[in-house]
């Protein structure tokens, strides 16, 4: 796990990306997407929706999010540090 | 392999009867650069060996991917605790209908196609009390798809994204269960949600057989039927 700080998350490319992605499935403004929201529940997204937000994520870093990690990522900022992972 | 080494190469034509497709659809793939050929001058040669390898090479592939694709839309499926056992079953069978004809993204028709294939389900009755037959509906959506829609071809995605227009009508699912204080969405849920949404395959579909939102509404509001 990467140990930064959350803002510095938040503002990271890879972060930006992310909150974009997330904030335009959810029809909500980045501004409003916080780390700690959990895609099922905290936000108005449905399970579909996270599969969308997946596929997204596979495309904008060019990576591959496997069934096993998808399902542990619930939240925006797990999506971040999964990116981040895989990116290094 | 001796095979490289023979000479059994073969042409287009004979490829295309062998194989039971289009010549023009060898030539694609020829052109794409899928099947492996030579070209001389004009003529294509297709190695018998390197062809009947390369089918080999395809059918594990897509077998694997087709495999990881229903593994993946049965999880997707699962995990909709919002959803009522049936409209789950009916976001599993969607997903296997966009399957069937290669398509890359999960849509109305698609949803529709399985909203009318469980027949025991909400959405059946309410299609069947308002006068529209569900194996009916689902050769008119199939003749639909097949002349509008392209089919895809190799292998299918894993995971599948779905067109605008069936997000909306989800949505609209899942605000009209809301609205009637269901707990969950189900499968007339859907149907609703399909004639909400004002356009697409499926919508156009339904109101050709000359069902409309209210008479959908009309049938889900019924007191003594309960969601499912």
């Amino acid at each position: 796990m990467n140990i930064t700080r959350e803002d510095e998350k938040a503002t990271s490319p890879v972060g930006r990306k992310v909150i974009e992605i997330v904030a335009d499935q959810a029809g909500m403004e980045p501004g409003e997407v916080a780390l700690g929201r959990r895609f099922e529940g905290d936000l108005p997204l449905d399970s579909l929706d996270v599969v969308e937000i997946m596929m997204r994520i596979e495309e904008a870093f060019d990576i591959t999010v496997l069934d096993e990690d998808a399902d542990k990522i619930q939240t925006v900022g797990d999506a971040i540090d999964y990116v981040i992972e895989r990116s290094d | 392999m001796t095979a490289d080494h023979q000479l059994d190469y073969r042409d287009p034509e004979w490829v295309a009867e062998k194989l039971g497709v289009d010549r023009n659809t060898v030539y694609k793939h020829l052109q794409d650069g899928t099947i492996p050929a030579v070209q001389l001058g004009r003529r294509w040669l297709i190695s018998e060996g390197q062809l009947a390898q390369w089918l080999a090479t395809q059918a594990r592939e897509q077998t694997q991917a087709r495999q990881e694709a229903a593994i993946s839309a049965d999880r997707t499926a699962e995990r909709m605790d919002n959803f009522s056992p049936n409209a789950r079953e009916v976001v599993r069978l969607a997903h296997a209908e966009a399957r069937r004809y290669g398509h890359p993204f999960l849509g109305q028709e698609h949803l529709l196609l399985a909203l009318a294939a469980v027949p025991d389900s909400k959405a059946a009755k309410v299609l069947v009390e308002s006068g529209v037959d569900p194996s009916r509906l689902r050769a008119r959506l199939r003749e639909q798809v097949e002349a509008l829609l392209t089919p895809g071809t190799g292998a299918p995605r894993r995971r599948l994204g779905r067109t605008p227009r069936a997000r909306k009508a989800m949505r609209l699912a899942t605000d009209s269960a809301q609205g009637a204080g269901r707990e969950q969405v189900g499968t007339e849920h859907l149907l609703l949600g399909i004639l909400e949404s004002g356009g697409g395959v499926g919508f156009e579909t339904l109101t050709g057989l000359g069902l409309t939102a209210d008479r959908v509404r009309e049938e889900v509001g019924r007191p003594a039927v309960g969601s499912e």
